[in-house]
C-alpha cells in the first residue's frame, strides 16, 4: 500500500492526473516526489504538497482534508485508490477498471466518460455525476458508481450504458437526456427528471417533485427484472433497492421517442 | 553589438550555400561588418552549426475563425494533448487545431518566425486579428477572400469596370488590413447556396452567371494593377475530386499570363486512371508548373495521423462529410459572404486514396524544378500539423527513408506511384529556399527570409545532424529581431509577433456604393467592418508592418 498524505492545502486547484496504483507501484519515494503535478496550470513536485510512504501491492491510499484534489483516479485501468477525505471535481473521469472509493463527499463531474470499474462515494456528489465530458455527446459508458450520500442536479445526463445507485435524493434534471443504462435513486429526485430521456431506466425509490408532462402514466407494472437487480444492487450498496417485484411506470420522454421509463416502486 | 561567427549561413537570396559567415546583430538588424575597433558586446561561435533566416509559412491556417470552430467540434484532440504552464508561457492544449499560445510557441521551437493565414474573411477580418494578436513568437499576416461574396458577384455580372473590381480588392485589403487575396472554390461557394454542388471552371453559376474563370481573371487582375507583390492566391475547384488535374491547368491558364499562386495543389493533381478509377497526375501539374513561370505552388502535404479539415470551401467539405473521423461535421454559411466547413479527418496509410495522396504530394515536390516557386506546406491542418514539418523535410532531403516510409503505405498505392524512382533529394540550400527566401519574395518582405545587411535579424540555428527530422525540429537557437527566444528547441523568451499589411492605393470613391450596399443588405455598417492601424496593435500585434504597394496603371 502507497499512501499520500496532504501536508497543507494547496494554494489553488490539483490536478491529480497520473497519480494512481497503477502508475505508482513498485517506484521509489524518491521517483514518486519528484513527479511533476500542475497546481492552476502550473507543475509543481508531488513531493512539496505530499508526505509519501512507499509500500507494495496495487493499493494507494490519498489522505486529504481539503477539497481542491482533482482529477483523482482519471483514467484509472486497475488497482484501489482509496481517498481518506474530500475530493475535487472531475473524480473518476474516464475511469476504465479497478476500485475508486471517495469516503467523503465528491464535486461536480464526477465519473464523466467512465467506461469500466467501480467508483464508491461515501459522502455527497455534485452535480453532472455520470454525464458526458465536456463537449461529448456521450456520458458515462459503462462500470457501476454507487453513492451512499445524495447527488447534485443532471445526474446520468447523457448516459449511455452502466449502472449508477444513490441511496439519498438527487437534485433537478435527474436522468436528462440518458441514452441508456440504469440509474436507481432511493430518496427520489428534484423536477425535470428524465427530460429528454431515450432509453434506459431511472428507477426512483419514491415519487419525484414532478413528472414532465411529455411521459406517459402507464399504471402499476410487474416487472421480473427488478427482483434480479434488487439481488445484483444489494451486493454493492445494501439496502438501496428494496426486493420488490412491480413498480409504477412512466413512459417517455414522449418528445424523444418514448422509449424510456420512470420507475417508481410501490 | 552581437557578432554570430563561423556558422554555415544558407542565405538563397544572396546565393550563399553554406559559406562560412559570420553575422553581426545591432538593434533587431542583421548590420555590415564593422571596423575591427567597434565594440562587440557578446557572442557566439557557431562552428559547424547551419545558421538559416526564419522561416515562413505562408499557408498555415491558425485564424480567420474556423479554428475556433475546429477548437469546439473537437474537445478530444484537446484534452489529448495538454501543455502545462512553464517559464512565462500560458498553458495550451491541441494536436491538430492547437490553442494560440501553444500555436505560436510550437512554431518558434520549430524555427518559424513568420504565419500567414490563409482564409481570413473580410466581414470576420476582426475576429481572425484578435486571434492572430494572440499568437505569441511569430510575426502573422492574413489574406481577405474574395471571389464568392455577393457585392463582387454583382459587379462581375454586371459588367463593372475593371477599374472599379480594383477599387473594391483595394479597399477590401485596406479595410481587413490584409496581406494578399484569396480566392476559394471561386463562385463555387456562393453557388452551393444555390443548390449547386459542383460548378466547373467554365460552368456559369446557377444565379450571377458568372464562371469562375471570370472570377479568378478578374482577381488576379486586380491584385495585380494593385501591384500587391503576393499574386492571387488560388484554391481552385474541384478540390479532392478525381480528374480536377484538366481543371487545375486550366485554372493557370485562366491567369493568361498574369501572377497567379496555386494553393495545396497536391488535392488538385488527381486522375482518374486504374481500377479505382484514382491516379496521381503529378507529372502533367509539375511540368506546368517548370513551363509557366507566372505560377507558383504550396503543396499541401498530407501526412498519416488525426487531423482536421478546415476550409472556406463548403462545396467540397459537404461533399466529404460522410468521411469525418470522429463522426460529426460543421458546413455553415457566414455573413451571406462565403462559407465555411470543418471536417475532422484521420489519414490512413494503409487506405490506398490516403496513402496515393501522400505519394502525388511528395511527387509533386521532388517533379518542380524550381524551389522558389513551390513551398512547403501542409495546408496546416488540412493535410496534417503543423507540428510535421521536420518530418516532411525528412521525407525530401533522405531518400533512403522516403523509399522506407514507402514500404509501409498500401502496397497498390505504392505500385501507382513512381515516387520510388525518384531520385532527387533536396539540399538544405533549397530547403532554405523553399522556406525562407521562396516565400519572402512572393510576399513582397523585403526584409525577411534572408540574412543580407538591413534584414529583420530573425535567425536560425541548427546542429547538423543527418537525422533532418531529428535537426529541424529541435533548432539550437532562434533568434527573434535580434532577440534570443528559443534555445535548444524550448522557448525561452515569450515575445509578441508583428502584422504583415498591405496597403494598395484605390479610389475611396468605391465607399459611397459600398456604404450603400451595407446599409442595405449586412448586418454592419461599412464604418464598423473596418480595423484600423491602431486596431491592429489592440488586437494584440506588437506593431502593424505596412507595405506599399506600387501600382501598375492597367
Amino acid at each position: 500500500m502507497i499512501t499520500l498524505t496532504l501536508r497543507t492545502a494547496p494554494d489553488g486547484r490539483v490536478d491529480m492526473t497520473g497519480v494512481l496504483p497503477e502508475t505508482l507501484a513498485g517506484r521509489a519515494a524518491s521517483d514518486i516526489t519528484a513527479q511533476f503535478l500542475r497546481v492552476d496550470g502550473n507543475p509543481v513536485a508531488l513531493g512539496d504538497l505530499f508526505e509519501v510512504a512507499p509500500g507494495e501491492g496495487d493499493v494507494l491510499v490519498i489522505r486529504t482534508d481539503c477539497d481542491r484534489l482533482d482529477c483523482l483516479g482519471k483514467g484509472m485501468t486497475a488497482g484501489t485508490l482509496r481517498v481518506e477525505g474530500l475530493a475535487g471535481h472531475y473524480v473518476g473521469q474516464d475511469l476504465r477498471g479497478g476500485k475508486l472509493e471517495i469516503q467523503g463527499d465528491a464535486g461536480d463531474y464526477v465519473a464523466n466518460g467512465m467506461k469500466g470499474g467501480l467508483l464508491r462515494i461515501h459522502g455527497n456528489a455534485g452535480d453532472w455525476l455520470g454525464a458526458a465530458l465536456v463537449g461529448d455527446r456521450t456520458g458515462m459508458a459503462g462500470g457501476v458508481v454507487a453513492v451512499d450520500g445524495d447527488a447534485g442536479d443532471r445526474l446520468g445526463d447523457r448516459m449511455r450504458r452502466g449502472l449508477i445507485l444513490v441511496r439519498g435524493k438527487a437534485g433537478d434534471a435527474c436522468g436528462a437526456r440518458l441514452l441508456a443504462g440504469t440509474i436507481v435513486v432511493a430518496g427520489g429526485c428534484g423536477g425535470l427528471s428524465g427530460f429528454g430521456l431515450r432509453r434506459g431506466s431511472l428507477i426512483l425509490g419514491r415519487m419525484p417533485e414532478s413528472i414532465p408532462a411529455t411521459f406517459n402514466d402507464a399504471g402499476v407494472v410487474e416487472l421480473s427484472y427488478l427482483g434480479l437487480l434488487h439481488r445484483h444492487a444489494e451486493s454493492i450498496l445494501p439496502g438501496v433497492f428494496p426486493p420488490v417485484s412491480s413498480a409504477r411506470r412512466y413512459m417517455g420522454d414522449l418528445a424523444f421517442g418514448g422509449k424510456g421509463e420512470i420507475l417508481v416502486l410501490v | 553589438m552581437l557578432r554570430l561567427k563561423n556558422g554555415r549561413v544558407y542565405d538563397p537570396a544572396h546565393g550563399l550555400d553554406g559559406q562560412i559567415r559570420d553575422l553581426y546583430v545591432e538593434d533587431g538588424r542583421i548590420v555590415a561588418a564593422p571596423g575591427p575597433d567597434a565594440r562587440v558586446d557578446d557572442e557566439i561561435d557557431f562552428a559547424g552549426r547551419v545558421v538559416m533566416a526564419g522561416a515562413i509559412d505562408l499557408h498555415t491556417h491558425i485564424g480567420g475563425g474556423k479554428m475556433n470552430i475546429a477548437r469546439a467540434l473537437l474537445p478530444e484532440d484537446h484534452r489529448a494533448d495538454p501543455v502545462p504552464a512553464m517559464g512565462g508561457m500560458h498553458a495550451g492544449c491541441g494536436h491538430a487545431a492547437p490553442s494560440t499560445w501553444t500555436t505560436g510557441y510550437r512554431y518558434a521551437e520549430m524555427g518559424y518566425t513568420a504565419c500567414f493565414e490563409p482564409a481570413m474573411l473580410p466581414s470576420n477580418a476582426r475576429h481572425a486579428h484578435l486571434e492572430m494578436g494572440d499568437i505569441p513568437m511569430v510575426d502573422k499576416g492574413a489574406y481577405a477572400m474574395l471571389g464568392s461574396d455577393d457585392f463582387f458577384l454583382r459587379l462581375l455580372s454586371s459588367g463593372a469596370d475593371q477599374r472599379l473590381i480594383n477599387d473594391y480588392v483595394g479597399w477590401t485589403m485596406d479595410a481587413s488590413q490584409a496581406m494578399a487575396i484569396k480566392v476559394v472554390n471561386p463562385g463555387g461557394i456562393s453557388a452551393f447556396k444555390f443548390n449547386a454542388r459542383n460548378l466547373d471552371l467554365d460552368e456559369a453559376h446557377p444565379y450571377y452567371r458568372v464562371t469562375p474563370r471570370q472570377v479568378i481573371r478578374a482577381l488576379a487582375c486586380a491584385v495585380h494593377d494593385l501591384g500587391v507583390a503576393h499574386p492571387l492566391h488560388v484554391h481552385a475547384s474541384n478540390l479532392g475530386i478525381p480528374g480536377n488535374a484538366d481543371t487545375t491547368l486550366a485554372t493557370m491558364a485562366a491567369a493568361e499570363g498574369l501572377p497567379i499562386h496555386l494553393t495545396h495543389i497536391q488535392f488538385h493533381s488527381y486522375g482518374t486512371e486504374g481500377e479505382r478509377k484514382f491516379s496521381s497526375e503529378a507529372e502533367r501539374i509539375a511540368d506546368a508548373i517548370n513551363r509557366m513561370t507566372n505560377v507558383s505552388a504550396d503543396v499541401g502535404q498530407i501526412l498519416f495521423g488525426q487531423t482536421v479539415t478546415a476550409s472556406g470551401d463548403n462545396m467540397a467539405q459537404h461533399r466529404n462529410h460522410r468521411l469525418a473521423s470522429p463522426d460529426k461535421w460543421v458546413v455553415m454559411d457566414i455573413e451571406c459572404d462565403a462559407g465555411c466547413g470543418v471536417v475532422p479527418f484521420k489519414y490512413r496509410d494503409k487506405n490506398f486514396v490516403n496513402a496515393l495522396q501522400w505519394a502525388i504530394g511528395l511527387e509533386l515536390f521532388l517533379r518542380v524544378t524550381d524551389p522558389w516557386r513551390i513551398f512547403l506546406t501542409t495546408d496546416h491542418p488540412n493535410g496534417a500539423p503543423f507540428t510535421s514539418y521536420p518530418h516532411l523535410i525528412r521525407l525530401l532531403m533522405d531518400r533512403s527513408f522516403r523509399n522506407s516510409k514507402l514500404d509501409e503505405i498500401n502496397p497498390e498505392a505504392a505500385a501507382h506511384s513512381q515516387l520510388r524512382g525518384m531520385e532527387r533529394e533536396y539540399s538544405l540550400y533549397d530547403i532554405a529556399i523553399m522556406t525562407r527566401a521562396g516565400p519572402a519574395r512572393s510576399l513582397g518582405l523585403a526584409d525577411r527570409g534572408h540574412l543580407g545587411e538591413g534584414a529583420a535579424a530573425d535567425i536560425v540555428v541548427y546542429r547538423d545532424d543527418p537525422d533532418r527530422e531529428a535537426m529541424f525540429a529541435k533548432p539550437e537557437y532562434v533568434f527573434k529581431d535580434g532577440e534570443l527566444i528559443v534555445r535548444d528547441g524550448r522557448v525561452v523568451k515569450v515575445v509578441n509577433g508583428a502584422l504583415h499589411a498591405v496597403k494598395p492605393e484605390y479610389d475611396k470613391g468605391i465607399e459611397k456604393p459600398l456604404k450603400d450596399y451595407f446599409d442595405r443588405y449586412m448586418t454592419v455598417k461599412m464604418e464598423h467592418i473596418r480595423v484600423s492601424d491602431e486596431e491592429v496593435c489592440t488586437c494584440g500585434a506588437s506593431k502593424l508592418i505596412p507595405h506599399k504597394c506600387k501600382g501598375r496603371s492597367s
